[in-house]
């Protein structure tokens, strides 16, 4: 993996995720679930990066997400920085990278950030809310194949 | 091994604190209807992307319609010019009789009704989850807090908070968003109109006996310096009474599809 690359996706990776977020995400809105491309971004990037890495870009990612919705910056930030950890703690299993590990990756760490949005800020509805939850994890592990498959095209390949 | 271990939970920490601290920065800057600085440059760097992505999404969108229905679309623009010279026509009218409003609402010592500029504004983001949009517009352009957010089908929410370049609005189904709110009827109930949701708002009444019924038309009040009076919010899903506290329930479906909107007035 060459470090330019590898630090270029870092640094480019959330800035086109959060357009994305912001230009694409209503237009892809799906039985009224809404695909979270910055966390797609966080949990397939950090099947290539170290837990450090990983955290920071879950950091920036909520930041981002944070700042352009308008919404609480505090509980983006925190929900999106822990799931970056926990998608960087992954590593430790030794697990070898395929877009099957990215999909559940990117389900995965939703559902953590969800979860962790629900006790910072309870939603109304806890029966609504469940359903969006599995919901937007299931889109987001498909929307995580293509993004898989682009990272390790411009990561891994020599 | 532990010491990294230990070392990513002190990192994982110190962007928790980091976080805690933005959010408190936001919170104030929120107080006072402004954005703070960190939201502010960052919408100010990754507005111009999304602007890009949204251009080439429509033109993509635009292409292939238009490769798959050039007939109709020719039809339909033909009749869209001629309701666009017979909306001029009208259009002159309202104006004629608001000038003529202003100028009786002068000669008895009132100011004049709010809203009667319109800035047209391109819809730049749509978060539905937190019931927000943001819009191409800010203090540049004279937008301020409180100002009402229109389209051709009624109100779309209430500006929140505002940034030089850009604005967030605060959807109808916004729960911290309350709305001077009548029914169209004569005499009308009033009400205050309030979110619960994502397309579900309600409006009570204190009136338990007020005249409203499923299917009532539901239209902004004007008891705001901000809001003018008469836009449409939406229409009486069901009623419901209250007897303990004396009050009439009315939920509304608000009147906009806020999916397909790309194009919006905030009105001055």
């Amino acid at each position: 993996m060459r470090a330019w690359r590898y630090w270029f996706v870092a640094i480019v990776g959330p800035y086109i995720a959060a357009a994305f977020q912001q230009g694409l995400a209503p237009r892809f809105t799906f039985v009224g679930i809404v695909p979270d491309f910055l966390l797609v971004f966080v949990a397939v990037f950090a099947l290539f990066s170290s837990r450090p890495a990983a955290t920071a870009n879950g950091f920036f990612a909520g930041l981002l997400e944070g700042a352009l919705a308008g919404v609480n910056l505090t509980h983006y930030v925190l929900s999106r920085t822990l799931a970056g950890f926990f998608g960087g703690a992954a590593s430790a299993f030794n697990f070898q990278p395929n877009m099957g590990v990215a999909a559940l990756m990117a389900a995965a760490l939703t559902a953590i950030s969800q979860v962790l949005l629900f006790f910072l800020a309870p939603p109304s509805g806890i029966g609504r809310f469940l359903g969006d939850t599995i919901g937007a994890a299931m889109y987001n592990g498909v929307l995580a194949i293509p993004v898989y498959a682009l990272l390790r095209r411009i990561l891994v390949t020599p | 091994m532990k010491r990294r271990r230990g070392g990513d939970i002190i990192l994982v920490i110190v962007l928790c604190v980091i976080g805690a601290a933005l959010g408190r920065l936001q919170s104030q800057s929120r107080e006072k209807g402004s954005l703070d600085p960190v939201s502010s440059v960052i919408a100010k760097t990754v507005n111009p992307a999304t602007k890009v992505v949204d251009t080439v999404a429509d033109a993509t969108r635009d292409f292939l319609s238009g490769i798959f229905s050039v007939r109709s679309l020719r039809a339909e623009n033909r009749r869209l010019k001629s309701e666009q010279l017979a909306t001029a026509l009208y259009q002159e009218k309202v104006e004629a009789l608001q000038r003529e409003i202003d100028e009786l609402r002068k000669l008895n010592g009132l100011d004049s009704t709010p809203g009667r500029q319109k800035i047209s504004a391109d819809v730049i983001g749509y978060v539905p989850r937190e019931n927000r949009i943001t819009l191409s517009i800010g203090s540049s352009r004279g937008v301020i807090p409180g100002l009402a957010v229109v389209c051709p089908e009624g109100v779309v929410g209430v500006v929140s908070t505002v940034a030089p370049a850009s604005c967030q609005v605060s959807l109808l189904g916004s729960a911290n968003l309350i709305v001077g709110a009548m029914t169209q009827r004569n005499p009308p109930s009033v009400g205050l109109l309030q979110g619960a949701g994502a397309n579900t708002t309600y409006i009570d009444f204190n009136d338990p006996k007020a005249e409203v019924k499923a299917g009532d038309l539901i239209m902004t009040s004007g008891f705001s310096e901000k809001i003018p009076r008469g836009l449409i919010l939406g229409r009486v899903l069901s009623v419901e009474d209250n007897p303990e506290l004396g009050q009439r329930r009315a939920n509304v479906f608000p009147s906009v599809n806020l999916g397909s909107i790309r194009e919006v007035f905030v009105l001055r």
